[in-house]
């Protein structure tokens, strides 16, 4: 039985497997590569309501900000989980973008803490800053399994 | 040590052993590191299994769709740390533990087995989430581990609860639930880890500990210059710095004065601002008790009170000068997030390793002390209780 995928026209490799085993080598990677962009979203939501919080209780400017900086990019990568989910290849180059501008700054933010004071920034930055941008751009970017 | 620090408190070790001690909220507990090498053994054997291993689960386990197989990966890693959590634990938390990990390889054996497996997975998942944020609500911080762990269940419970490609109908709807569920057990799981760190913070290090309370407030790194013991000169070179400097800093009760002299005395408010002298700060001199680097002013009822200085290193990599040893109670911040819009700081980085958007992780600042110059003070040095300060501003006027 073959279906056509939405993101190259091309049939989609569906196996006469029992239903656990069906694999949609076309919309597999890209899926999963939305769920991490939603994972992404919501961890810069939870700065977002950080650093309002502590502008709210310190009464800093400064938090506002980054506030709502991290609300605009937490909105941007829903927008992008939801385009990716629905499969419209054209806009996967605006995720790629996004992801690589997150990994750049990442990148910058490393290079300053290993420069200025010769130290890493920990395992969980590591994870969420460089592991995860950079796997939804490897999802992206790896050509379809046919 | 460092091998593993690396990942910890911008890899510098904060076990009190070295004199230095921070927030658990960035470090690991010496008894969650088995955890740690599980994790790594089971993503290290996992991937060997998968490339180069045979049998038939591992041929049905190559044939799943990638979502139900980043389930499975993500469960067999968490499962993974909670063996290594109950290796290094004991009585009922071992037990606790053990439970886990073996219920985790059974849900995860469920899905390759093609048997129901979102409820069983659901439940184990979000029963772990909960119990986690019971402990942290109860005052218990977590530690890099524990968080790790729970951002990894936090995406596989996503997985879990978003729905199959093949499902039709109701799909949308079931996605969007799905990512607002993940928007608020993260906001959650977020809170509960803050909540613990800080409700777990007595500021005192000799109460440091593992599974109860007593730790430093996440951001601050105690005591970082060698140690403890005071000797009869060092009590002395503190005494004499803190007559100098009080002798000194008499002149800046007024605040055009310090003006003057470079100290950035705009908009004095509250009972703690420091009135920074970018001039001192980059002088070469520490602890020069005729420039010091901050001034303090508390708001009194009739204005501006000077209640100390704060002295501070230069450059993020020196030590502060042994005068005085432990008497002079130095301390750094750590992970702290610089924001540049505006410029300023911005708060700590999060509990997922995470600064607010425009904004830069900072690992450590350089070494401050506090000296408190008025009369009557119940330190001279370190911190100086606020609700004392409270009531000496309040009271000036009487």
């Amino acid at each position: 039985m073959n279906q056509t995928s939405l993101v190259d026209g091309q049939p989609d490799l569906v196996l006469a497997e029992p239903p656990h085993l069906v694999i949609h080598s076309n919309e597999e990677r890209p899926r999963l590569a939305a769920s991490l962009l939603a994972f992404q979203a919501a961890m810069y939501l939870v700065t977002a309501v950080e650093a309002a919080a502590m502008g709210a209780i310190s009464g800093n400017a400064a938090g506002w900000g980054p506030s709502i900086l991290s609300l605009l990019l937490a909105i941007a990568l829903l927008r992008c989980a939801h385009r990716v989910r629905s499969n419209r290849p054209w806009r996967r180059v605006r995720v790629r973008v996004l992801e690589f501008s997150l990994l750049g700054w990442a990148a910058i933010d490393f290079a300053l803490a290993v420069f200025l004071s010769g130290t890493w920034l920990g395992l969980l930055p590591t994870l969420t800053r460089i592991a995860v941008p950079a796997t939804v751009i490897v999802l992206l970017a790896r050509k379809q399994v046919q | 040590m460092m091998g593993a620090s690396i990942f910890f408190h911008g890899g510098m070790p904060m076990d009190g052993a070295t004199g230095q001690v921070g927030s658990q909220l960035y470090d690991l507990m010496p008894e969650h590191r088995p955890a740690l090498w599980a994790m790594g053994l089971v993503l290290a054997g996992g991937v060997w299994a998968v490339l180069r291993g045979r049998g038939p689960r591992l041929e049905t386990f190559r044939r799943l769709p990638l979502r139900v197989r980043t389930i499975v990966a993500l469960l067999l890693v968490s499962g993974a740390a909670h063996g290594g959590l109950a290796w290094g634990s004991t009585g009922g938390w071992r037990v606790l533990f053990a439970g886990s990990a073996v219920m985790a390889v059974l849900v995860a054996l469920r899905l390759v087995d093609g048997k129901s497996w979102r409820l069983w997975a659901g439940l184990l998942l979000g029963g772990s989430l909960l119990g986690y944020w019971k402990e942290l609500i109860g005052g218990h911080p977590g530690d890099q581990i524990g968080i790790t762990v729970k951002a990894i269940e936090v995406f596989a419970l996503y997985l879990v609860l978003s729905p199959s490609p093949t499902k039709v109908g109701t799909r949308r709807l079931r996605q969007a639930a799905a990512t607002a569920g993940l928007v608020l057990i993260s906001v959650l799981n977020a809170t509960a880890v803050w909540a613990g760190a800080f409700g777990s913070a007595s500021g005192d290090s000799n109460l440091l500990d593992h599974h109860s309370n007593g730790s430093i407030s996440p951001g601050m790194v105690m005591n970082p210059s060698g140690p403890t013991e005071i000797s009869v000169t060092q009590q002395a070179e503190a005494d004499q710095l803190w007559a100098a400097t009080t002798a000194f800093t008499n002149r800046y009760q007024d605040p055009s004065v310090a003006a003057a002299d470079g100290y950035r005395v705009e908009g004095i408010a509250g009972n703690d601002f420091h009135a920074g002298n970018p001039e001192y700060q980059n002088d070469g001199l520490m602890l020069d008790p005729t420039r010091p680097e901050n001034l303090i002013y508390g708001m009194g009822p009739d204005g501006p009170v000077l209640l100390g200085v704060m002295f501070e290193t230069e450059g993020l990599r020196n030590d502060p000068p042994l005068t005085g040893g432990a008497v002079l109670d130095w301390h750094r911040h750590e992970q702290v997030c610089f924001s540049l819009t505006p410029p300023g700081l911005a708060g700590l980085v999060d509990p997922f390793g995470n600064c607010a958007a425009g904004s830069l992780a900072i690992p450590t600042t350089n070494s401050m002390m506090h000296v408190w110059t008025l009369q009557g003070a119940p330190t001279r040095f370190g911190d100086l209780d606020e609700a004392w300060k409270q009531d000496y501003l309040e009271n000036l006027g009487r």
